[in-house]
């Protein structure tokens, strides 16, 4: 997170993040607006540390009332005089919320100096569908501990998160993705795991795959790859390009579609010694435990 | 013997002159599927496939009597795109875009709630009924007709699960993906009150994976209220917390979005849970 970069995003909203002078009063809570995503609501809430004084539910559709933050205020024992101001806080703060596609954004340790409300620090967390967003200052203000997020990267369609074993997962489909890594620990009873998440999305091109494996090949610790793909009908291109790709490790291709059968073929018939097919998943994720462990998995 | 889809929805594609309409619709009318009109604004008057071009949800509506929309516009634009399809009476609305902000679907879900119209995902592979009718994604030929429903939050998956029951001969109502958004328009509980009603649904299978309380909601509604079987399998055991893992809504964000609390949970309320997706019908057999 730059310090900066969020203190300027938010004066555009006319909320001020500011050590507080030493006349300040201080207001011993602080104010956030999260998205509720088990509600589906954003919900308005004042606190103290850990501690949730009071919340409001916001109509997705209304957006904030006014009684709302009065009443917030008034339960977090605010001074009547500061009503007025903060209630025009938490209406900048919801605006903001909306304009940065926000999941969470806090403003804590509230004080007030010449009838101002500040806050001495602030925290913002970004929906990641905002890729409508073209600010490149809300990136820069970004918590570094959002819960996201940034531990997956993606590019040119490809999300990828580095992980601690030994088994390189390559998949179209994020469940599939996940579904080869806990077959990874179950079938090998947890001596082995998965060295990644990698999802490649919906289309199997040639230059894809092959950016997707190099990504992978940069990993040492990794010993043998499993490719999950669903093809649909591009099994066969998927196969011809990893014939034609240099594969140094190990790497167990699991290929299902309307064209499995004569991709495996292409496979098969291409005789790279590293490259193995399967038939099912079980197979793809024992063969490759074996490859990557040099021992048994579980009923082979 | 489906819920939702068939011969008789009357279906719109909203952006059907785009790479991914045109492609989709070409699969949806090869398979039977009743598409009576596409819709781009501004290219009102063209043609596509034999279909006619509106340049607005209400014009094809008033020409065609279309009650189904399949949504493939781009995301920037899709949340108007759906409540141009609410607003013109449409009934059921499949949104197949990814990347819709969150905000956007807590408005569009709570303006839902005022109308009759059931929107399915959005960043979903939209619904199969198996020698009947395909809306959306959902490659046909993995389908084979049948007494199995099937819903899931997850696309790929899915598809490998419904092949492993087609190859078992264990054919399906009707393939359901509700999407892997963390704020969806229909949820497993939905769908599942849908399949419950069914005449023709015998099973049904339920695929799930972390983030959200979709699954454990299902658990409670199948305990208190399924009289149907119900088998499934839910990914996400070994997910670091705290990541997002590919779909916007897969997130350990506390204990009971895990895998382990979803499966502790649909066990609890009796549901078979699978370790391999595509064993499921080895496990549906007794």
């Amino acid at each position: 997170m730059n310090v900066n970069a969020l203190q300027a995003y938010l004066a555009r909203f006319e909320i001020a993040i500011s050590a507080p002078p030493t006349q300040s009063t201080a207001l011993h809570f602080g104010l956030r607006i999260a998205a509720d995503l088990i509600a589906g609501t954003p919900v308005i809430a004042v606190f103290q540390g850990q501690h949730e004084i009071a919340h409001e539910v916001i109509s997705p559709l209304l957006g904030l009332r006014t009684y709302q933050a009065r009443n917030l205020g008034n339960t977090a024992n605010l001074a009547r005089e500061y009503w007025d101001e903060f209630i025009q806080l938490a209406a900048n703060l919801y605006r903001c919320y909306l304009a940065a596609d926000a999941l969470l954004i806090q403003l804590e340790a509230l004080h007030v100096s010449e009838g101002r409300i500040s806050a001495t620090h602030g925290t913002l967390h970004l929906d990641q569908a905002g890729e409508l967003r073209k600010d490149p200052l809300l990136t820069e203000a970004e918590a570094t501990d959002a819960p996201n997020p940034h531990g997956v990267t993606r590019e040119s369609g490809i999300a990828f998160l580095p992980l601690k074993g030994q088994i390189g997962v390559l998949a179209n489909g994020a469940g599939l993705a996940m579904a080869a890594m806990d077959m990874i620990a179950h079938y090998s009873e947890e001596s082995a795991h998965a060295a990644n998440f990698m999802d490649i999305g919906n289309d199997l091109r040639m230059d894809k795959l092959a950016a997707a494996l190099s990504l992978l090949s940069g990993d040492p610790q990794i010993r043998a790859l499993v490719l999950t793909l669903f093809g649909a009908e591009q099994c066969v291109v998927a196969a011809q390009t990893l014939t034609a790709l240099p594969q140094p490790l190990p790497t167990v291709v699991y290929l299902s579609g309307a064209d499995s059968e004569p991709a495996r073929t292409v496979i098969e018939q291409a005789q790279v010694p590293t490259l193995m097919t399967a038939g099912t998943l079980r197979e793809a994720i024992r063969r490759a435990v074996h490859a990557a462990t040099g021992t048994q998995a579980e009923g082979v | 013997m489906s819920i939702l889809v068939n011969r008789e929805n009357f279906v719109i594609v909203q952006g059907i002159t785009g790479r991914e309409g045109s492609h989709y619709t070409r699969e949806m009318m090869q398979y039977g599927t009743n598409i009576v009109a596409g819709v781009t604004p501004g290219k009102g008057g063209d043609w596509m496939h034999g279909k006619p071009v509106f340049d607005s949800v209400i014009a094809a509506v008033d020409a065609t009597g279309a009650n189904t929309s399949v949504i493939f516009v781009a995301a920037p634009t899709a949340p108007d795109a759906i409540y141009e399809a609410i607003d013109a009476g449409i009934g059921l609305i499949i949104c197949v875009t990814e990347g819709i902000p969150i905000m956007e679907m807590m408005r569009i879900r709570e303006y839902l709630k005022q109308t009759s119209t059931r929107l399915i995902g959005p960043n979903c592979p939209g619904l199969l009924t198996p020698g009947d009718a395909s809306i959306g994604i959902i490659p046909s030929y993995i389908g084979k007709a049948g007494s199995v429903g099937v819903v899931s939050r997850s696309g790929t998956l899915m598809y490998e699960v419904v092949q492993a029951l087609t190859k078992a001969n264990m054919g399906q109502s009707t393939i359901v993906g509700i999407g892997g958004d963390p704020i969806l328009g229909t949820s497993f509980v939905d769908t599942l009150m849908l399949f419950e009603d069914d005449p023709e649904t015998e099973k049904v299978v339920l695929i799930g994976e972390i983030g959200g309380r979709g699954e454990t909601e299902a658990a409670e509604f199948i305990k208190a209220r399924m009289t149907k079987p119900v088998f499934g399998y839910i990914a996400g055991k070994t997910a670091p917390p705290g990541v997002l893992l590919g779909h916007a809504g897969a997130i350990v964000y506390d204990e009971k979005s895990t895998a382990r609390a979803k499966i502790n949970g649909l066990r609890a309320a009796g549901v078979r849970l699978a370790d391999n997706p595509q064993e499921l019908p080895e496990l549906m057999q007794y």
